[in-house]
This record gives C-alpha cells, sequence and structure tokens, in this order.
C-alpha cells in the first residue's frame, strides 16, 4: 500500500466519522490501520493484534512528555503478560535519534513510530502532547488521556483494567474521581476512645474504660461495638441491669454482634 | 526509619512519665532545657537521630512542662497509665512500648490501619507515628510536634524554597489547617497525599464571588463559571488544575507553572506562551501552512498563524479562547472586554461542520473551511 494510500484511508476513515471540528476523535471512533515508519527505519503497522492498542504521542524534548513517559513505563509493568500493545509515536518532523532518545531514557518499552506529516495526529484530532490514546479490540477510540500532573498511570490503568474486564464501571468511576481522603470526624475518634476503652477494660481499669467508652458513646452513639463494650465493662463492675440495656442496643445496632448476644447470656444466667 | 525504634525508646523509658504529676512535671521541666552531655536526648542525637532533632527545638518527645499548658493532651497519658503503652506502670520506669512503629497506637486509634492501606501513604506516617505526634503532650492540636506547615517544611525542603521565594503566594498555604487544607498526611486514594483531585480541592474555596488573592485582587467565581461554560478545557475536564496552576506559590500571576500572555496584544514570543506550549505544540502557531496541525485553518492557511504572527498586532490566546470554560466549542469565548468602559466586545463565532466563522467583531465576517479540497475529475 503506498503512503498516499494509507493516508487517504486514514483521512477518510477518520474524518467521515467525527467532526473535523470536534476536540478530539469522539470515543468510539473506528481507529484505521496503518503502517508508519520506525525509528530504526521498518515499516510497522499502528494497531497490533491485542485486546487494547494503546498509543503514545509524545513530543521529544518537551518536559511534560518526558515525565508521562517515566510514568507510564512504570504503569506497562503492571500489564506485563496481558493482551496490551504499546506504541509511541512522535512526528516524523523530528529526527530518529531524538524520537529515540526520550524513549530509551524513560525506560519505556514500546516501539517508536514517525507520523509522516502528523496525519495521523491530526485525524484523531488531536491538539496536545502528550496524549495516550486507547484503542480497543474493536478497533474503537476507547478512551483519550491528555496529561494529568495527578495520577496518571492511575487513570490510565484504570481505563486498561475496565477493558480487559478486570474491574467494573463503578470501580472504574472511583478511580476517575476518587472519593475524599477523610481523617478524624466524630465517628473515628469515638472509634479511637472504644479501642481505647478496651485497652483499659483488658488492663483492669474498669472506670477509665467506663469513661472513655462513654466518650465514645457521646461521639457516636451508633457503634455496635462500642455499645457491647459499655455492658462489657457495666458486666464487669457488676451493673448488669444497665449491661443488658447496653447488650441490646448493640443487638440493634448489629444483631450479629458476638460480643453483645455472649454478654447477654453471661447477665441473664443466674450465677 | 531508625530513629524512632531506637532514640524514641531511649527517649521515652528515661522519660515518659505516667501522668502530669508533680514528679511528672518536674521531670518534664529538666527535659524541656537543652540536652546536656550525657542526657537521653544527647544519647539519642549520639544515636544518629537526626529526623529527631529536626522535628522539634527540644528533639524530645517528652511530656511537655506544665505551663504554657499544652494545646492537647493524649488520652492515655490523661488516664496516667503507663502500661497502657510501655511495659510497666511505674512513671518513674516505664521500660520500653510494647510494639514498635504504628502498631501500638494503631491497637487504638484502628481507623489509621485502612488509612494506611490507601493507594498512596505517607512515609513518616508508615514509619512511625512519632516523627509528627508527640505520644504525651503537645503545643499544637492533634498532638502535632510543631505548627502543621513548619513540621510539613522541615522534611519537605523543596515546598519550602518554592514557598519562600514565590512572588504570588497562596492564601490556603497560611489559613485554616494550612497544608492540611489538601494534604491528607497519612494516605490517600490521590497522589501527593491529596484529600481529593486538586480540581475538587481548589472548587472547594474558589466558589464564592468575594475571593481575593494574597494581593487583594478580585478572583473568579471558578464554581459559578464552570456550571454556567459547559464546554471545559482538558485539564479542568481530567480535574488537574495543577497542570497549569502551582498550589504552593509562583512566580507567574494567578499562580501559573509557567510565563503566558497576560496582554490582548503582543508581538509572537514562544517563550511568552510556554504555559500553553507545555501541552500545546509550538509549531502548530508558527507553521504558516498546514493540514493536521490545526483545524482553525482554511483549507492548508494555519489561522492561528494569521492570529498569532501578525507584526504589531499579535493576538494572544485570551482575545479568543477561554482558559477555564466557555459556552462554544474549542473554548471560544463569547466576546472581549474592549476599552475601560466594561463593554464586552462579542467574537460572533459560529462552527459549523468542517470550519466556523466570526462575524461583526475585530474584523467584518471570515469564514473559514478546514475539509480538504475536492479535486476536480
Amino acid at each position: 500500500m503506498s503512503r498516499l494510500a494509507i493516508l487517504s484511508a486514514l483521512w477518510l476513515g477518520l474524518c467521515l466519522l467525527h467532526p473535523a471540528n470536534a476536540v478530539h476523535a469522539v470515543i468510539g471512533t473506528p481507529v484505521a490501520q496503518a503502517e508508519m515508519p520506525s525509528v530504526e527505519g521498518a515499516k510497522i503497522k499502528i494497531l497490533r493484534e491485542a485486546e487494547i492498542n494503546v498509543l503514545v504521542f509524545f513530543r521529544p524534548n518537551q518536559e511534560r512528555s518526558l515525565g508521562a513517559l517515566k510514568e507510564l513505563a512504570q504503569c506497562q509493568k503492571n500489564f506485563a503478560g496481558k493482551s496490551v500493545q504499546w506504541t509511541a509515536i512522535a512526528s516524523a518532523s523530528a529526527s530518529a535519534d531524538s524520537a529515540a532518545a526520550p524513549i530509551r531514557a524513560a525506560g519505556f518499552a514500546a516501539p517508536v513510530l514517525l507520523d509522516n506529516d502528523d496525519a495521523l495526529y491530526g485525524s484523531l484530532g488531536l491538539a496536545l502532547h502528550p496524549v495516550v490514546v486507547i484503542v480497543n479490540r474493536e478497533r474503537k477510540l476507547a478512551a483519550f488521556e491528555p496529561f494529568r500532573a495527578v495520577n496518571y498511570c492511575e487513570v490510565v490503568s484504570a481505563h486498561l483494567r475496565h477493558l480487559l474486564r478486570e474491574i467494573g464501571d463503578e470501580e472504574l468511576r472511583q478511580i476517575l474521581d476518587p472519593p475524599k481522603a477523610t481523617q478524624g470526624g466524630e465517628d473515628q475518634v469515638a472509634k479511637s476512645y472504644r479501642a481505647f476503652a478496651e485497652v483499659l477494660l483488658k488492663s483492669g481499669n474498669l472506670e477509665k474504660a467506663l469513661d472513655n467508652v462513654r466518650k465514645s458513646i457521646d461521639k457516636d452513639p451508633k457503634v455496635a461495638s462500642a455499645q457491647a463494650l459499655l455492658g462489657q465493662i457495666l458486666a464487669a463492675q457488676g451493673n448488669c441491669a444497665e449491661a443488658i440495656q447496653a447488650f441490646d442496643r448493640a443487638l440493634v445496632l448489629d444483631a450479629a454482634s458476638a460480643a453483645a448476644t455472649e454478654g447477654l447470656e453471661r447477665c441473664k444466667t443466674p450465677r | 526509619m531508625q530513629f524512632p525504634s531506637r532514640a524514641c525508646l531511649i527517649l521515652l523509658v528515661s522519660t515518659c512519665l505516667a501522668a502530669p504529676t508533680a514528679q511528672a512535671q518536674t521531670a518534664a521541666k529538666q527535659l524541656a532545657q537543652p540536652a546536656a552531655k550525657g542526657s537521653p536526648a544527647s544519647a539519642a542525637k549520639a544515636a544518629g537521630a537526626v529526623p529527631a532533632a529536626k522535628k522539634t527545638a527540644s528533639g524530645a518527645l517528652a511530656p511537655l512542662p506544665v505551663k504554657p499548658a499544652p494545646k492537647s493532651s493524649h488520652a492515655p497519658f490523661e488516664a496516667g497509665d503507663c502500661k497502657i503503652c510501655h511495659q510497666s506502670a511505674d512513671p518513674k520506669n516505664p521500660g520500653p512500648v510494647t510494639k514498635t512503629g504504628p502498631a501500638l497506637c494503631l491497637d487504638c486509634h484502628e481507623e489509621f490501619s485502612a488509612i494506611l492501606k490507601r493507594p498512596h501513604t505517607h512515609a513518616a506516617a508508615k514509619s512511625n507515628c512519632t516523627n509528627c505526634h508527640n505520644p504525651h503532650n503537645a503545643a499544637f492540636p492533634k498532638l502535632m510536634l510543631n505548627e502543621t506547615r513548619q513540621l510539613c517544611v522541615t522534611c519537605h525542603e523543596d515546598i519550602k524554597k518554592l514557598i519562600d521565594k514565590a512572588r504570588v503566594p497562596h492564601k490556603a498555604l497560611t489559613t485554616g489547617a494550612q497544608c492540611t487544607n489538601c494534604h491528607n498526611p497519612h494516605g490517600s486514594a490521590v497522589a501527593r497525599l491529596l484529600v481529593q483531585l486538586p480540581f475538587d480541592l481548589c472548587v472547594s474555596c474558589h466558589n464564592r464571588d468575594d475571593a481575593t488573592d494574597a494581593n487583594g485582587k478580585k478572583l473568579q467565581n471558578l464554581k459559578s463559571w464552570l456550571d454556567n461554560n459547559k464546554v471545559w478545557h482538558a485539564p479542568v475536564a481530567a480535574k488537574d488544575c495543577s497542570a497549569c496552576h502551582q498550589p504552593h506559590g509562583s512566580e507567574h500571576f494567578r499562580l501559573l507553572t509557567e510565563d503566558y500572555p497576560p496582554e490582548f496584544y503582543a508581538p509572537y514570543n514562544a517563550q511568552s506562551y510556554a504555559l500553553c506550549f507545555s501541552c500545546h505544540q509550538e509549531k502548530a502557531f508558527s507553521t504558516a501552512k498546514t493540514g493536521t496541525l490545526t483545524s482553525f485553518r482554511n483549507g492548508t492557511t494555519n489561522l492561528h498563524f494569521v492570529h498569532l504572527q501578525q507584526i504589531g498586532r499579535g493576538r494572544t490566546c485570551r482575545a479568543c479562547h477561554e482558559v477555564h470554560a466557555s459556552k462554544q466549542d474549542h473554548h471560544i469565548r463569547e466576546g472581549v472586554p474592549y476599552g475601560s468602559g466594561g463593554w464586552v466586545l462579542k467574537l460572533n463565532y459560529k462552527k459549523v461542520d468542517g470550519g466556523g466563522s466570526c462575524d461583526k467583531t475585530c474584523h467584518a465576517e471570515k469564514t473559514y473551511s478546514n475539509k480538504p479540497p475536492v479535486k476536480a475529475g
């Protein structure tokens, strides 16, 4: 196939299937197969036989490309042995040596192809570097991830794992939009007081154990284990009347609470 | 980490006092003095306890003197039972702690077991809680060894340098919880221990009409702007404000990471667009003819080149584009401020399949088509 024919096929395939003035080709756009020269001078197909083809568009001598390639090199290791093919693509306006150098420096394991006249780059509607273009088994654009300063590997990996069906939609969503990393909060303070009360109970310091488990319950009365612990401490003090109430509250919150069930039986068993 | 397991042990064995008794306070006062040769503190130093020396002025994890009253105190210390953490209940000789590293703390602070298993964790937290906390009491909230920012920059010297040299400071570093406004010092699902993705953090403050920068200049209500303009710039859509902004302080206005021309007209100079060119390729703006580098072209005439490269009146990015979000594709802004009276000159951009037009704006109507020419025959 002549170079002109390849470019024409690419142009036709991609221009027809996505609006020319979209920021980038829309997800689901077929990506036409084509050959490109590698930095070693061989002709290599851009899409190889695999579940996923990852096309990494980069610019030599661009700080963000170097950073992304280093991060993606680490990322690649998580997909060793899996049906994922990685390909690095630079503009053919760069020399073969300058395109190969950052790939070597980053330890990124992939053939490096040179995009003549930025034909593939332009046909995908790309407007920046670095960018990862993920193509699925059906050879359609599955994801497009421009460089991120934060969580780049996580995000790219999540897309790949989703396509490999290792994670579901919800897990993908959680990675793309992670939950707030909370700390502290009344429920956690409550847990700390409860745990401390347990330590005090074990050491036989019943008065302080009671004081701390009550602090825990003040902070969060809906922790079943704290209510059960309150029952245990009260029972240890010989106050089964109040202990039973605490065990009952624990069982309302968690019917499977073994500590509450055992404590309740012990209190109800005549000595 | 070498220090906490060895030097802390030395310090704790020698200095931990069960309760704030008179005896305890006397001992604590002694420990608050500069370490004398042969003292526990100097023994710790001799043991190679460099990180400890960085942690506090006294370099000790001992209980603080009664006056001034400590700001926070640990419940087990308040309970006066050394045996909760130490091998002996004897305040004068409590012996070593019963477990090393964070394990002892996790017995009670069980929620941190899960936090320390998050994808990104703080090495200091994983190695020993006492890297940042005094297990007895402290002059700072949450048993911290120092004021939050001071404590963080003790190790994060690169951030300290960045903060110190910043011409444009970020108020988030000096108000509220300081570093922990944005970072979770224990663990997070987000890299760099960010509490959330940068966008979520930024918008949680930049959501007011009356916000000002450190120099008192009004700042955009970003949340409202983004809510009303649904075409988001890729880094915004990726929730990655840090692609363009340096949150710890910057040399450039608006905490930008690189140069970005603040003017409407400016002679073309690639360096002044360093921010944009950190992602977008310069040749898309400096190549007169192209069929691939930009869709803003008429045939192969690169219209970015035409706009930017005009001698004397080169347009800058802001002349046509909104940086965060816009109502129109390609981040084209609706209008530009014209003159000092607050009048807005509409761009009247219209997008059509394979091109677009601008009308009654800086110039009379001009259209462009980026479709490949149909060959005759």
